[in-house]
């Protein structure tokens, strides 16, 4: 299936791009990096920089939105970024490395991008959205009809019934720019959430028995994979949230390709966009069995079966 | 000896008596006057349910009905501090008969208004009083906002309402919060400690004909009344919210069976923000637990009761004390 995903390329972001090597099914045509934290094109930079290690020269990489539609930037955890710019820093000292990324990097703008795609393979196209929705927002109001040739939406973002990460209500990639989410949630009708409800209940604890094969084939890609993983559940820990790391980001992109892996309730979601302590928020009204409902909510997951699923991906079994 | 009462001051929207109104304020105040824990300093009124002169009226006819016209009651609030609504003034439609518009004269005359009511209670009471709130919380805000340094009179409140699992009146917000959020609000930021039983609790319970079948056949003409108006009701709520089965939930009961039965329920420690503002979230409850709890989490929801025991104690309670009244 051909797939374009966007992102702020933070810690399970990557593990999730990681994983689109490992699952033959997945077609990845292109991805669009949002600038969480630093610029978007430096983000873009390491999303190629991954490609690059993984051996795959065909996927392009974009720079997207730097800040929300209307709002000022959070700065969200930044418990990942060490190894990340670890593993950046390393590359970019890698011989050669400038010029290999501009064959990566483009220069259309990312909405550009997606609706250009969208068009050329009408109906057939996934966006798989593990950030903040700006770009995509940014998308669909400039090209209006892109929602017309979309195949379907996966965004790892929001909660039902769970409580939030960044309030007792609300999720963080929706926090993040809850207007560019209302755009998205009430224009496209064809999404699929997975949000706190069972990305929550998908976890992982680091150990090197996981992850031999990652090791034994790709060095480099094995130690940013287990720094992300590490400090992410260190983070956890500070914050009182249990020992292990929630497979947000990967969660979603196993649920493109096994949707089966969750049982969804079809829904309306609207956004909150001001409240005062439910900004962010997506509530989301149940449609009973309605078959056409604009988004299916994620409400249960078989964790066990997407563990394993994540770490046959990630080590290219 | 006897064992000490709890000096306690109920706050209810009472519908009974309006049909399709909820009747679980009537059997709320039903249990709480038939239990000797219990010493009620008195009854008061507030516009939720239904508006504050009917359930004024519908209280006053309850109270005779058992016999009890010792107890002290206040009427009023008529309106929400934020102001009503149009949901919320449809619900209000009903109207009162000539007798019910006579005797409200004479209550308004004789008696005091709500808030001033439970100032006074407050004022005289000799020991921190329980305030058990199961309608919008108008009265008590305006109390905490007129007479601040009487917190110190109010041991606890009690109340029904809020949820974290979305409610009936809108996606995420339960009816009593959503009547009166800033009331709310005021109420939950007092620092009093705030008891609070929500849909989560309350509508874990389903309540069925068959429940309160009991009530039918005590030869009891009110028990009779009580059985069919609830009843009634559970069929009003099968149809108006397409539910397959005739039920209702005694929401307002919980409380009122925790603080006047000794009934056990489990608790977590939170804290609780009103969303005042919110395009569509006004009304809702949002609750810290767990993580988002705080440093010194000072409120206290209801998560868990033994359902059964609930049934059946409030049930039985109601059949016991009631059957010889016509």
């Amino acid at each position: 299936m051909k797939l374009i995903f966007d992102t702020d390329m933070i810690g399970d972001d990557i593990l999730s791009l990681i994983c689109t090597a490992g699952i033959e099914d997945v077609e990845l045509l292109g991805v669009t990096c949002y600038g969480r934290r630093v610029p978007p094109a430096e983000r873009a930079e390491i999303a190629a920089m991954v490609l690059y290690e993984l051996g795959n020269t065909h996927t392009k990489v974009f720079s997207g939105a730097e800040k929300p539609i209307l709002r000022e930037p959070r700065i969200g955890c930044t418990g990942c970024d060490i190894p990340i710019f670890k593993f950046r820093d390393f590359m970019r000292e890698k011989e050669n490395w400038s010029s290999i990324h501009l064959s990566y990097l483009n220069s259309r703008t990312a909405a550009q991008f997606i609706f250009e795609t969208c068009e050329q393979y009408p109906g057939e196209i996934t966006l798989l959205c593990t950030g903040p929705l700006t770009t995509i927002a940014s998308a669909i109001l400039e090209f209006p009809r892109i929602t017309e040739s979309i195949k379907n939406i996966v965004i790892m973002g929001g909660t039902r019934r769970r409580q939030g990460n960044v309030s007792p209500v609300a999720e963080s990639n929706i926090f993040s720019d809850p207007e560019a989410a209302a755009i998205v949630f009430s224009r496209c009708n064809c999404i699929s959430m997975v949000g706190l409800d069972v990305t929550m209940k998908t976890l992982i604890e680091y150990s090197d028995d996981l992850f031999l094969d990652l090791a034994k084939q790709n060095p480099i890609i094995h130690e940013l994979v287990k720094g992300i993983i590490t400090s992410c559940q260190a983070m956890q820990v500070q914050r009182g949230r249990g020992t292990k790391m929630p497979l947000h980001d990967p969660l979603a992109l196993l649920v493109v390709v096994y949707p089966e892996l969750v049982k969804t309730r079809p829904c309306k979601v609207l956004i909150e966009t001001k409240g005062e302590f439910t900004t962010g928020m997506t509530v989301c009204i149940d449609q009973g069995a309605e078959k056409n409902a604009p988004v299916l909510v994620a409400e249960e997951v078989d964790s066990e079966k997407a563990v394993s699923l994540f770490l046959k991906a990630i080590n290219r079994k | 000896m006897r064992e000490r009462q709890i000096p306690t001051i109920i706050d209810t929207d009472i519908g009974l008596g309006h049909g399709k109104a909820d009747v679980d304020d009537a059997i709320a105040l039903l249990v709480a006057l038939a239990s000797p824990r219990l010493n009620i300093l008195g009854i008061t009124t507030v516009s939720g349910n239904v508006r504050s002169d009917v359930a004024t009226c519908n209280l006053f006819m309850l109270l005779e009905r058992i016999k009890r016209k010792d107890i002290l009651i206040g009427y009023g609030c008529a309106e929400p501090i934020g102001g009503t609504n149009s949901i919320l003034i449809k619900r209000w439609s009903h109207s009162l008969t000539n007798a019910e518009r006579d005797l409200l004269r004479e209550i308004q005359i004789t008696r005091e208004d709500s808030v001033s009511f439970i100032i006074e209670r407050l004022l005289e009471a000799k020991e921190p009083v329980y305030i058990v709130a199961i309608g919008p919380l108008t009265n008590i805000a305006l109390c905490l906002t007129q007479r601040p340094d009487l917190r110190e009179k109010i041991k606890q409140i009690i109340l029904m309402g809020g949820s974290t699992i979305g409610g009936k009146v809108t996606p995420v917000a339960e009816f009593n919060i959503w009547a009166d959020p800033e009331a709310a609000r005021i109420v939950f930021r007092s620092g009093l400690s705030v008891v609070f039983f929500p849909l989560d609790i309350t509508t874990s319970v389903p309540i069925t004909p068959d429940s309160i079948r009991k009530w039918n056949n005590q030869g009891s003409e009110f028990l009779k009344y009580l059985h069919k108006e609830s009843v009634e009701y559970m069929h009003f709520r099968s149809e108006r919210y397409g539910i397959r089965e005739a039920q209702m939930f005694f929401h307002d009961v919980m409380p009122v069976m925790y603080i006047a039965q000794a009934l056990s329920f489990i608790f977590e420690d939170c804290n609780v923000e009103v969303e005042c503002s919110g395009s569509l979230t006004r009304g809702m409850t949002i609750v810290g637990r767990g993580v988002w709890a705080g440093e010194t989490p000072i409120h206290r929801m209801a998560v868990n009761v033994d359902h059964d025991s609930f049934l059946k104690k409030t049930v039985d309670l109601i059949t016991e004390n009631y059957r010889s009244f016509e």
